[in-house]
């Protein structure tokens, strides 16, 4: 083989309808961003947009480089990048620092790291290999306990930070990763929905009776306010109620671009990152949120269908990962602004302003896009 | 070829079951999005259909209603601060949006004619506010009624602008305790502090006195209306309304008639001073209950009037006569300045000699007319023998002199801390100042600094003259013109090195000529006038030193008792007898023959009291040598069972029986006339 024709066959093989529908998304994102970060941009003395755009063009750079090599060939880094990835967790627990009420900052050369952010994908890296070394033997209780195991550790260490809102989106990659590699399904049905009606129970019963619960305030009162807002409505109730309004005031068509009042008086807290749809929905309307759904779902289902073309376990187990991960991004972040999701603090892919989190969202696309560019067994 | 791939992956059983797996992902995918936009549609379409029939758009405002700021009596129950209503020119942005601003700004400008107010001003206050337009922009406070009818009258021209009404803090009397009270403004650094938390950009907060210390009991707390409007931001119904809560009411330690008396004493003396020595336009005095250290009266001079701040802006001559110009009257010189004590000390020196044990009350000294060590301070006269009683009543500076020099520097410190003159006296007011007692802990950092400062002085100067010379040696012509270059800079330097350790001998050791000058209340000795009357009232007391304080109670605005003031004492550590004899000692200054007499004579029989006269070289910029002098003047009244402590200065008054001695003779007459 000689480089060149490897060249010409990778880049023949890129998936660009993916790309494209990224950039639309990422576009789109910059063009809400603009009106949400108007008084932040001042506050903090920064251009939020032009920095989100720097980090944009950063994570194509990316998504090139790791069309460099195979991914499947490198499956045989799983180990270490498991052990890094849970080093890396401890390490938060032990030096990191706070912001927010939740330990999830490490300080490297005066920059802060979110190391949440790519243990996501180190976690949908290393499970992929895991779960297809065990194809088809997921069919037992005993069978699931591994997988359990394996993944519960990471998890483990997240929960404790507390960073609540990674834990989930965690449990949401494990489910969509079990359940793309066969995993028999009523017992994923019962683990997983048995799981959340447990929690429900507790936090009723620890409202209601006074049942011990190893939550923080601020999360229990979200969870209470998410069921009633009006229980509080000044204080935690306030976010659900103004999101709401938020994007309930742009109707169809919404109030247009840098006209929504409810943006411009600064109604909601950190309206740039968790609360970006909110944006859009009074400055858009409903037509806007539903063009950048669609586009979420076309790339989305574009990835399922490179998971179903992918010339093994691994490719197809990696990238319904990292759907599963997106998925759940998106449900929770657009769900809490419109109140069907409780309040975490989940930034909206690819369209909240954040360094850390753009470069992972961004790298899990080139992931996929490998996977897409070596399909084929016999190419090399 | 990957580890994960068989080459059976292609046709395998696992495969096809993956396909289906992936297909059913995609289904719940598809479900999830179908449930968000649902949830979007519902919200964004059909409830919005729901609302036209009732208007356009509806969404919530909250309407801020702000709190009166608790008001403050004087000890008798006489209101002092109180809030009145006033007409504030506020902007509605919502009001004004797609108008143009400028325009709107322009008229408003001209209607109003205050040369603070221009159309710039304007649009600075709404950029200002640029990231919080929901809220009213505060243009001018307490503008005229004639004003509030000409907007009126234009309103159709003026969309946006609003008149509202908002309590204002009404000073009942003027100037008169403006220090003590302090003044409230618009709040500035104070927003990032901690507890103010909850204050926004155009709230008021007290900036000195009692409004700042005790903010956060006047400041109440806002109420709110929660209202709908509709597109046109028109109020369409109430939805709740939480009241506001009035701040709590402060009762002061300070007697209203007292504080009137001592305020025109004062203007009267210093009126007087004036005419003869025109420098004399600064002052402070402060009257104390010497049984509690509760502020009877307080004044400082230049007078500052709080109703000029308010949150408007202040005008060129307001800023002047406050910040710029010398003496500046914003500044409280009773708690703020530091003075030269003069003889008002030699209580002091005298209890640390007789304490030191090296001077008995009958030992005699003998004045003739100069001490008769160096630097040979002299005597306002020729006193002869004296002993402690007869040396202070005459203020003799040979006596205390010597009498430092028997106590030792180390028992003139002690002595002065025990009766706090070395720190802040702790009164709830803010900005207060520390004394300068030069006691031997003082010596030992202020030397340390001054060593390290001559010799980067001198070593500054060594280096510049050896940079000097330098190039030249090395530039020089011929060996011979090298060596005189050389020797020439050996010359310069050691005249520098010679100089050096003269200066580090002068000022970085504790001379004896210190001692005399301390022991007589000049040299290092600086105190706030505060300090002076506090010490006063321990030894008329007879030794407790009381924490001067001016809030007595503060109250609910329901009037029920919140707290009360328990007044804080600490016995001095000085010998009974010392403390007895010496409040005698100062009696004798107030009886004929002291030199505080004139302050005393002619009040009703049975009265009297303790005072001690001090005039001081201040050495400070703006005092010539000879001639400028501070008055000083500490008192404590009735000489039986005394009840009130009494300290004073008048800047450039020259003497301090003539000057803030006849301060206080005023203010005792006045004290024992209501007595009766």
């Amino acid at each position: 083989m000689i480089m060149p024709n490897k060249t010409r066959i990778v880049l023949k093989n890129i998936d660009y309808t993916l790309l494209f529908f990224l950039a639309l998304l990422l576009c789109a994102g910059f063009v809400v961003l603009r009106s949400a970060s108007v008084a932040a941009s001042v506050r903090y003395g920064t251009n939020f947009v032009s920095r989100q755009i720097e980090f944009g063009l950063l994570g194509f750079l990316l998504i090139a480089f790791l069309q460099v090599i195979d991914l499947s060939r490198l499956v045989y880094f799983e180990r270490f990048v498991y052990i890094l990835m849970n080093l890396m967790l401890a390490a938060v627990l032990l030096i990191g620092v706070s912001a927010h009420g939740l330990q999830g900052w490490l300080e490297l050369a005066g920059r802060r790291l979110q190391p949440a952010e790519p243990a996501k994908i180190m976690l949908i890296f290393c499970l992929a290999q895991f779960l297809s070394e065990r194809r088809s033997r997921l069919r037992t209780w005993r069978q699931f306990l591994p997988v359990l195991i394996y993944a519960g550790v990471p998890l483990g260490l997240v929960m404790l930070q507390p960073d609540l809102g990674t834990a989930l989106v965690f449990i949401a990659i494990i489910f969509g990763m079990m359940l793309t590699a066969g995993a028999s399904l009523w017992r994923l049905l019962l683990l997983f929905g048995g799981g959340i009606s447990a929690v429900a129970l507790w936090i009723y019963g620890h409202v209601s009776w006074g049942w011990w619960l190893p939550l923080e305030k601020y999360q229990l009162m979200r969870l209470i306010v998410f069921v009633n807002p009006e229980f509080d409505p000044r204080n935690w109730g306030w976010n659900v109620i103004q999101a709401q309004i938020t994007v309930g005031s742009g109707g169809m068509w919404g109030q247009g671009w840098g006209q929504g009042a409810q943006t411009a008086s600064g109604y909601l807290p950190e309206q740039w990152t968790d609360f970006i749809f909110c944006v859009l929905g009074e400055e858009f309307g409903f037509a806007g949120c539903f063009a950048v759904l669609i586009l979420f779902f076309v790339l989305l289902l574009r990835c399922l269908s490179i998971a179903g073309r992918s010339k093994d376990l691994f490719g197809s187990l990696l990238t319904s990962g990292i759907v599963a991960m997106l998925v759940f991004h998106i449900l929770q972040n657009v769900g809490m602004a419109i109140g069907i999701m409780p309040i975490t603090g989940i930034p909206l892919p690819f369209i909240s302003y954040g360094g850390s989190a753009l470069l992972a969202n961004m790298a899990a696309m080139g992931m996929v896009i490998n996977v897409n560019t070596y399909r084929d067994p016999l190419m090399f | 070829m990957s580890t994960g791939a068989s080459p059976l992956w292609e046709e395998s059983r696992e495969r096809k079951q993956t396909g289906r797996r992936l297909i059913l992902f995609g289904v719940a995918t598809a479900l999830i999005f179908a449930a968000l936009v649902s949830r979007l549609f519902w919200l964004q379409v059909m409830r919005e259909e729901i609302f036209l029939d009732k208007a356009a758009t509806q969404s919530t405002r909250w309407i801020r209603e702000p709190a009166a700021r608790g008001e403050i009596l004087d000890s008798q129950g006489e209101v002092l601060v109180t809030n009145r209503p006033v007409y504030n020119l506020t902007l509605n942005y919502l009001g004004l949006k797609g108008q143009d601003i400028s325009l709107v700004a322009d008229r408003l400008a001209e209607l109003l004619a205050d040369p603070e107010i221009t159309a710039a001003t304007v649009l600075d206050s709404v950029n200002a506010q640029s990231s919080r337009l929901y809220e009213p922009i505060m243009i001018k406070r307490n503008i005229p009624f004639e004003t509030v009818i000409r907007l009126e009258e234009r309103r159709w021209e003026l969309p946006g602008v609003m008149v509202e009404t908002s309590p204002q803090r009404d000073y009942v009397y003027g100037g008169m305790l403006g220090h003590l009270l302090g003044y409230v403004h618009s709040i500035k650094e104070e927003i990032d502090q901690p507890g103010f938390e909850d204050y926004g950009l155009g709230d008021l907060t007290g900036k000195t006195g009692v409004e700042k210390s005790y903010e956060f009991e006047l400041r109440g707390t806002d109420g709110y209306r929660e209202v709908t409007v509709n597109a046109k931001n028109h109020p369409l119904q109430e939805l709740s309304y939480l009241p506001s809560v009035s701040g709590n009411t402060l009762r002061l330690t300070v007697d209203l008639g007292l504080q009137r008396a001592l305020e025109d004493a004062f203007d009267e003396v210093l009126a007087s001073v004036a005419a003869t020595y025109p420098k004399a336009q600064a002052g402070a005095a402060v009257v104390l209950d010497v049984n509690t250290g509760g502020v009877l009266g307080m004044v400082s001079r230049p007078m500052m009037f709080p109703a000029d701040f308010n949150g408007n802006p202040l005008s060129q001559e307001q800023a002047d006569l406050y910040f710029n110009q010398e003496p500046a009257a914003l500044y409280n010189r009773a708690i703020q300045g530091s003075y030269v004590p003069g003889s008002t000390f030699k209580p002091i020196t005298g209890m640390a000699a007789l304490a030191s044990g090296n001077l008995t009350p009958q030992d005699r000294i003998t004045c003739g007319g100069a001490y008769w060590y160096k630097p040979y301070i002299k005597c306002t006269g020729v006193h002869g023998s004296l002993n402690y009683l007869q040396a202070m009543a005459r203020s003799c500076n040979v006596y205390f002199q010597e009498a430092a020099r028997r106590a030792g520097i180390e028992n003139i410190g002690r002595i002065g801390h025990e009766f706090g003159m070395d720190s802040k006296t702790g009164l709830d007011l803010p900005f207060e100042g520390a004394g300068l007692l030069p006691s031997v802990d003082w010596q030992v950092t202020e030397y340390a600094r001054r060593e390290i400062r001559i010799n980067e002085d001198f070593d500054g100067q060594i280096a510049g003259v050896e940079g000097e010379y330098q190039p030249l040696i090395d530039g020089a012509a011929d060996e011979a013109e090298k060596k005189r270059l050389e020797r020439e800079l050996r010359n310069r330097i050691s005249v520098l090195e010679a100089g050096r350790q003269e200066q580090l001998n002068s000022y970085t050791s504790w001379r004896d000529a210190d001692t005399f000058n301390t022991g007589i209340g000049q040299g290092y000795n600086q105190y706030t006038i505060v300090e002076l009357a506090a010490y006063a009232a321990t030894i008329a007391n007879g030794g407790t030193y009381y924490t001067p304080y001016v809030v007595d109670e503060i109250f609910y605005p329901d009037g029920t008792l919140k707290e009360a003031h328990a007044p804080e004492g600490r016995r001095v550590d000085v010998e009974q007898w010392i403390l007895d004899l010496t409040k005698e000692a100062m009696t004798m200054v107030a009886r004929p023959g002291g030199t505080a007499y004139a302050a005393f004579a002619g009040l009703p029989p049975g009265t009297g009291g303790g005072a001690k006269t001090g005039t001081a070289q201040t050495g400070r910029a703006g005092y010539s040598k000879e001639g400028d002098y501070d008055g000083l003047f500490i008192a404590f009244a009735p000489a039986e069972n005394p009840q009130i402590a009494f300290a004073c200065v008048m800047e450039h008054g020259h003497s301090g029986s003539g000057s803030a001695g006849r301060v206080a003779k005023l203010l005792l007459e006045y004290y024992f006339q209501e007595m009766e």
